[in-house]
């Protein structure tokens, strides 16, 4: 069962578990960082101002 | 600041301080400032969200920010995976860990409310659980998106 109340707690929750994996210094994370890495600068931002685009 | 940092920078940052020069935002941030803005109509502490006295509101739109939001994290987490596998593994991961009928509900419901703004699933019930009997209109915040997947 699925309360949006709930589910905002729990994906702010579990957001904030894969940064502090992301942050972790050591081998284990690597591989989410490098994956991380490649996602972000493909769409990782977006840029508003000017006529907005992604 | 680095990439990681900016990703997550907290959604009560002013967006001011948070924008970078080349005038980009993180998406992430963004979308927590949606979820929020949804949901209670401004930005606040999100782990004071849950209590916040105000209305709560747009519940759909804002179920649907959030499950945008998993789509988000699990591409980055899993780049190379179908749409499925992405959203899936990171519920796995990090949201409800090891718990894979869990996942599966929760993609069905995201299937059938991102596609169709509705509840219409093959092999799973899904349906709308009003338990806020004093909210104002037809979208009371504690809407239950109820999953059968126990």
């Amino acid at each position: 069962m699925i309360n949006v109340l709930q589910l905002f707690d729990d994906v702010t929750r579990a957001s904030n578990r894969y940064y502090r994996d992301l942050r972790t210094p050591g081998e284990a994370h690597d591989e989410q960082r490098r994956q991380f890495a490649l996602m972000f600068a493909k769409a990782g931002t977006i840029r508003i101002g000017g006529g907005a685009r992604a | 600041m680095n990439d990681v940092d900016f990703f997550f920078t907290p959604p009560t940052v002013d967006p001011a301080r948070h924008r970078r020069d080349d005038q980009s935002y993180s998406v992430l941030y963004l979308l927590r400032r949606e979820a929020q803005d949804c949901l209670i109509g401004t930005v606040i502490d999100e782990a004071a969200v849950r209590d916040y006295p105000g209305d709560k509101h747009r519940v759909f739109a804002s179920t649907m920010v959030l499950l945008s939001g998993i789509d988000l994290l699990g591409q980055f987490l899993h780049p190379t995976g179908s749409v499925e596998a992405r959203f899936t593994r990171f519920v796995t991961t990090y949201l409800y860990p090891n718990d894979a009928d869990a996942a599966a509900a929760l993609y069905a419901v995201r299937n059938a409310l991102m596609h169709t703004f509705g509840l219409q699933d093959a092999t799973r019930q899904l349906s709308l659980v009003l338990d806020q009997p004093h909210a104002r209109g037809i979208q009371p915040a504690a809407v239950t998106l109820l999953a059968t997947w126990r």
